[in-house]
């Protein structure tokens, strides 16, 4: 009996051994790539600016309220980055604008990344004729360049913050379909898949927690560079008048509201354009980063 | 080989009914008529229904998909909600505008692109190779509005040598096409590395230098070859993001494209434009990538193979 259980903690030590070591692994590698790690720090220098926007500016006095007196000013001590048509402090709005630049990119991935694994591994788990349904209907959609489809479904159901978000979904889900049917195939079929399917485990469990969980890399990868993409989308779409309508701050929408005013107030586009920039460049850096870490070929 | 040419141009047939009932399918989910969109708020319910009933507006959805598929099949999309113009005429004066601008863009691109790409490959970590990624990733990262923006205060705020809007002279595709064929170099640079990479690593490659080959003959024929596959693909990949950054790219610069005028659409529900614009593009696309196919099939032996027994 005691060396039954000594037999069960032995192997639990194993385990997590080996679990933590993989991890630690992966960290060591990301951690030797200086531009990744530069990465990693502004982007949380980033992240907690937009979770303590409240703190730092106050939303209703300083960033939607007009102050015309103060209109269009260039940047000053006052105003760092300047002043916009309404008198609004620049910097304030980019602080509070990056709540909704940078949750867009997360959501949109993230809502893309489950649909994509769900779809995908039920149509690489069973082939067949449900594989053949969900591919065609996919191809079909990868046929329409992601920028169209986009506009298309912002066109129909109206122009709004949430609408854009459920475009971007759409449009980004049959790529994710894609790309997780492909990597499923890749290991449904080797010795751990087996096994869990003799002990009789159901299918749905199969699916997430030994395949899908095992191609975790590429998806990975693919969803952080992915974020950058869709940030850049979303202003693009913001700066066509189909995303944020002012006087909402998010970084594209303020570009867009800037251009009329580009001779006598440049800093209305540079600011707002250099955070968007920086954004999406510390995430690639990562992206770059995770993906030569995670690539087993470049293990030494 | 001819086979397979046919397989992939049949293949066009269901993909474009398939895009058409999409966009079909999403833009009926608009709220609103035609009728009470052409008519206006000031109009009679009677004259709206009448006008609706002309439209096929109350017909179920599969006879108006198959109404709307036959017209297009005589050319026909429809008439605007906003002009009254038929939608093709239209869109036939904007088309050759926003190609001409994808298609110079991706050329320049091209050039650039794909031989900064494989020397960066085959000289990797090199100071070059360092530079052009960092480059290609920067620019990646830069909406190309922005960068239009900024050109614009540039050149025609401060330095005023270049027009700020529209195509009038020469001068006036310079930014445009400029920014847009930075765009499509970078990434052609990082997507040529990286497949000639994978190429650089194969075992032929390693037995092709054991021989004592000369390193020009390994780059041009062992390896570029082979990488050739995947880059045309990536060209072809690269016409879709040239279609989607022209669009934007269009209304910085109020260049009267296919872009503009879809976006003006949207703003007024002005549904035949909308489908029509992203129909045409959806098929050039289409089109665009059967080409690719067909340059695969003419570039891999393994394809040629498969289909001349």
């Amino acid at each position: 009996m005691t060396n039954k259980k000594n037999k069960k903690n032995k192997n639990k030590v194993l385990k997590e051994e080996k679990k933590t070591s993989q991890l630690k692994e992966i960290w060591f590698r990301l951690k030797k790539n200086k531009l990744a790690v530069m990465g990693l720090i502004i982007l949380l220098i980033l992240i907690l600016i937009a979770i303590f926007a409240d703190l730092i500016v106050d939303y209703d006095n300083v960033v939607v309220k007009t102050n015309m007196p103060e209109r269009l000013q260039p940047p000053s001590g006052k105003h760092w980055f300047g002043t916009d048509e309404f008198g609004r402090d620049i910097l304030a709005r980019i602080i509070h604008g990056s709540r909704v630049s940078l949750s867009i990119g997360v959501i949109v991935v993230a809502i893309s990344v489950f649909f994509g694994c769900l779809l995908g591994g039920i149509a690489g788990y069973y082939g067949g004729m449900i594989d053949n349904v969900i591919m065609r209907i996919a191809d079909i959609f990868l046929a329409i360049p992601a920028i169209l489809l986009t506009i298309t479904i912002v066109a129909a159901l109206g122009i709004g913050m949430t609408n854009l978000l459920i475009a971007l979904v759409i449009a980004n889900i049959p790529g994710y379909t894609r790309l997780v049917r492909a990597v499923v195939l890749s290991v449904k079929d080797v010795e751990y898949v087996e096994a869990a399917r003799a002990i009789g485990l159901r299918d749905g469990r199969i699916i997430f927690k030994h395949v899908i969980a095992n191609c975790m890399a590429p998806i990975l990868v693919n969803a952080t560079m992915s974020i950058a993409g869709t940030i850049l989308s979303a202003a693009g779409l913001s700066f066509i008048g189909l995303g944020i309508q002012p006087p909402n701050p998010e970084w594209g929408a303020m570009l867009s509201g800037g251009r009329q005013f580009l001779r006598v107030a440049p800093h209305m586009v540079i600011f707002p354009g250099i955070f968007i920039i920086i954004a999406v460049l510390m995430i690639n850096f990562v992206g770059d980063g995770l993906r030569d870490a995670l690539d087993p070929k470049l293990k030494d | 080989m001819y086979k397979y040419v046919i397989k992939r141009i049949l293949l066009m047939i269901p993909i474009l009914l398939g895009i058409t009932l999409i966009v079909f399918f999403i833009m009926s989910l608009t709220p609103g008529d035609p009728g009470r969109m052409i008519l206006g708020q000031g109009a009679t319910q009677e004259a709206v229904d009448k006008l609706n009933d002309e439209f096929g507006f109350y017909d179920p959805l599969p006879l108006k998909f198959g109404n709307y598929i036959i017209d297009i099949l005589k050319g026909d999309f429809g008439v605007s909600y906003r002009t009254q113009r038929p939608v093709f005429d239209d869109l036939m004066v904007r088309l050759p505008t926003t190609l001409k601008l994808v298609i110079l863009s991706l050329l320049i691109g091209t050039i650039i692109g794909i031989p900064i790409g494989i020397l960066s490959a085959v000289k990797q970590y090199s100071a070059l190779d360092v530079f052009s990624t960092f480059f290609a990733l920067l620019i990646a990262s830069i909406p190309t509005f922005w960068l239009g923006f900024m050109l614009i205060i540039l050149f025609s705020l401060n330095l005023e040598i270049l027009p700020s809007t529209g195509l009038e002279s020469w001068k006036g595709y310079i930014m445009p096409v400029g920014i847009m064929a930075i765009g499509q170099a970078a990434s052609l640079i990082r997507l040529t590395r990286s497949s000639m990479l994978e190429v650089i690593r194969q075992d032929y490659i390693r037995t092709a230098r054991a021989k004592g080959v000369y390193e020009k003959i390994i780059v041009f024929k062992h390896s570029l070859r082979n990488a050739l596959i995947p880059i045309v693909t990536v060209v072809g990949m690269s016409f879709a993001r040239g279609l989607g950054g022209t669009l934007i790219i269009e209304k910085v610069f109020a260049i009267q494209g296919v872009g503009t005028f879809m976006f003006d659409a949207i703003g007024t529900k002005d549904i035949p434009v909308v489908m029509a614009g992203v129909i045409f593009l959806a098929a050039i696309f289409s089109l665009c990538n059967l080409i690719v196919d067909l340059l695969y099939g003419y570039l891999d032996p393994r394809i040629k193979a498969q289909y001349s027994k």
